[in-house]
């Protein structure tokens, strides 16, 4: 949803007071005064679906989009649903119409063709046009020189120069049989490598707050922009990874350079690894003598405006500490976003080599556990609205993994069964009467027998 | 930058512009979205493409709404047809081109009415099976009979219009482009 001023509501789970309603009832209430209020359900996600693909996703509960500036709590969705209730008594509309009522269902995807928050969440930012008059082109056209003959070739120097070495460094390494001392140096010379990187993109990070100290059963998560995060972080506090197997220079990188991390690596669409995958992440964190693992739970990278589902996944593991950081880049001078579908990974960074300077904020923000009644999916769920908060991200509960397959009709039953519910409660009487006449059609001939 | 949305020739946005009640900057707005829609890029846009957007596709009424925004029926949505159709939901839209959309999504057939079995296949699409066909086909009857004044068993379009009389269309069916 666009910050148009554009209110999303789903009537989600456990929701507190208006104790003389049922959630049903307060449901149906919402749908129909929608229109009144302006308020309209955008996604119709309203409980923990899974996808095809087994146990990779399950939807967070609720969801709830708004401006980026507010961050909704709990508390104003009851005080909205109270507005809505007492809103809808004062109109006295008891009329229902069946015709009017399920128009919103139609409004709903026209509104959905002509912008919807999914796409939105992977959409680089166009560039803004400001070189309109002579004396802003002149001034613009002087700094593409600049970024483009000054910076970008000192900057690429640099890197590849920074690279070779580093290169050179692990071939010596290679001679050197491992130990543990061995891992400590290669891990502060990929600190060093990471700065290199910082360097090259003129990087200009700030951190708020220290990192948490090692500790076992700990997982870093943060949201997730481009491979950048991953550069940010090592360099400031050396992690490790679980991800998606990237083919190319990447995959190269992956393999290879950051072996030493014990990082761990997955196809994207291999679920059969996953208990492994499990495994492995276990065995990881428990060992203190790791580097942290880093986790990106939304498992796709979204343009930094968006947050999308985190998935369950780590917020699974038993007593896990989880370490929330929230990542904001600022885009006045370009978009960090990385598309992998639009753009190689090499053209990502030339391109933000070219552009003035890279800004970011990453909070570290205070480590969270589970609590004893929290579902894994409440928990990821809560994980997500603190980072959203922290970074101003407009939280969604769309899985990232919709970009490469097709919602499956197990959520749109989820619609379908809001719509039906609605009818039930305005021709529940109809319905009843229905089977009362049943009732006695069968019990009609029974007593006509007994008659005979 | 934007080097998609200068493919619209000034002319054809003029016209465009003379069919709808958009105007130049929301054409080739709707323009960027329409090719971002086309996957393929073959100018127009499938079903299968519209349902590549999680929130239209999970929409229970997203196959009649396509169907409305399809006119000349050949299973797919070019530019035309798009913007024709959103221009009725422009906040500038004629009320009576939008009650008309309503009418659309229910008159399955184009025969202008509305049937007993029409009604019941678009109830279908949006309670799934969450409701039985008995109990569907109650509210159906019900509804037509509450509507139906000539007694004819199905809606016309003025039966129809006169159900949504006190319906603020301008409010409801308006959509942000």
């Amino acid at each position: 949803m666009r910050a148009s001023g554009l209110l999303s509501v789903t009537p989600s789970t456990p929701m507190s007071p208006a104790a003389h309603l049922n959630d049903e009832q307060k449901k149906s209430l919402i749908k129909r005064v929608q229109s009144v209020d302006g308020f309209r359900i955008t996604a119709p996600l309203e409980k923990n679906q899974t996808l095809p693909f087994v146990g990779i996703a399950d939807a967070t509960s609720s969801f709830f989009t708004t401006d980026k500036e507010q961050v909704w709590t709990d508390d104003l969705r009851v005080e909205i649903e109270d507005h809505i209730i007492s809103r809808l008594r004062a109109s006295g509309q008891d009329s229902f119409n069946i015709f009017s009522d399920l128009l919103p269902v139609v409004v709903e995807g026209v509104d959905a063709v002509v912008k919807d928050s999914f796409t939105e969440s992977f959409r680089p930012r166009a560039p803004d046009a400001w070189n309109w008059n002579i004396f802003l082109f002149f001034t613009w056209t002087l700094g593409v020189i600049v970024r483009y003959l000054v910076l970008f070739p000192m900057r690429f120097l640099f890197l590849l120069l920074g690279t070779l070495i580093f290169i050179l460094v692990n071939l010596i390494l290679l001679l050197v049989p491992p130990s543990k001392g061995k891992d400590a140096f290669f891990r502060k010379l990929l600190n060093v490598w990471s700065s290199v990187w910082l360097y090259s993109l003129s990087a200009v990070i700030k951190y708020h707050n220290a990192p948490p100290p090692r500790r076992p059963n700990q997982i870093f998560v943060s949201n997730h922009t481009s491979l950048i995060d991953f550069i940010v972080l090592t360099e400031h506090c050396g992690v490790a990874t679980v991800g998606q197997k990237h083919p190319g220079l990447v995959g190269f990188l992956q393999n290879k350079v950051i072996a030493p991390l014990r990082n761990i690596w997955f196809e994207r669409f291999e679920s059969r690894d996953r208990s492994l995958v499990a495994k492995r992440i276990k065995d990881h964190i428990n060992d203190t003598t790791n580097p942290p693992l880093l986790i990106f739970p939304e498992g796709v990278c979204v343009n930094n405006e968006y947050c999308v589902m985190f998935k369950k996944g780590v917020f699974e593991i038993d007593d896990v500490e989880i370490c929330p950081i929230a990542i904001k880049y600022n885009k006045t001078f370009s978009d960090p976003y990385w598309s992998s579908k639009d753009e190689s990974f090499v053209g990502h960074i030339m391109r933000l080599m070219k552009s003035w300077c890279l800004v970011a904020d990453v909070w570290f923000l205070e480590p969270e556990k589970k609590g004893k009644k929290e579902s894994p999916i409440d928990f990821a769920s809560r994980i997500q609205k603190m980072i959203s908060a922290k970074a101003g991200l407009v939280n969604l509960s769309w899985d990232g993994y919709l970009k490469y397959y097709a919602p499956s009709d197990r959520l749109r039953n989820e619609r379908q069964k809001i719509v039906a519910n609605q009818l039930k409660r305005r021709f529940g009487h109809l319905f009843v009467e229905e089977e009362e006449e049943q009732k006695e059609k069968k019990e009609e001939p029974q007593s006509d027998k007994k008659n005979e | 930058m934007g080097t998609n949305s200068s493919s619209l020739r000034p002319e054809e946005i003029e016209e465009m512009q003379k069919g709808t009640n958009f105007n130049q900057k929301e054409i080739k707005r709707l323009y960027k979205r329409f090719k971002k829609l086309d996957k393929d890029g073959n100018g127009c846009i499938t079903s299968d493409e519209f349902f590549m957007i999680p929130e239209l596709a999970v929409n229970p009424l997203v196959k009649r709404v396509i169907s409305i925004f399809d006119s000349n029926g050949d299973d797919s949505v070019n530019f035309k047809e798009f913007i024709t159709a959103l221009s009725v939901f422009n906040s500038r839209g004629d009320k009576n081109a939008k009650l008309e959309f309503a009418f659309k999504v229910y008159d399955i057939d184009n025969d202008g009415f509305i049937s007993n079995g029409e009604l019941f296949k678009v109830l279908k699409m949006m309670v799934g099976n969450n409701l039985s066909d008995i109990q569907l086909q109650q509210i159906v009857d019900k509804t037509i009979l509450e509507a139906d004044e000539d007694g004819d068993g199905k809606i016309s379009f003025q039966e129809f219009a006169k159900v949504l009389t006190h319906t603020d269309l301008d409010n409801k069916m308006t959509v942000r482009v």
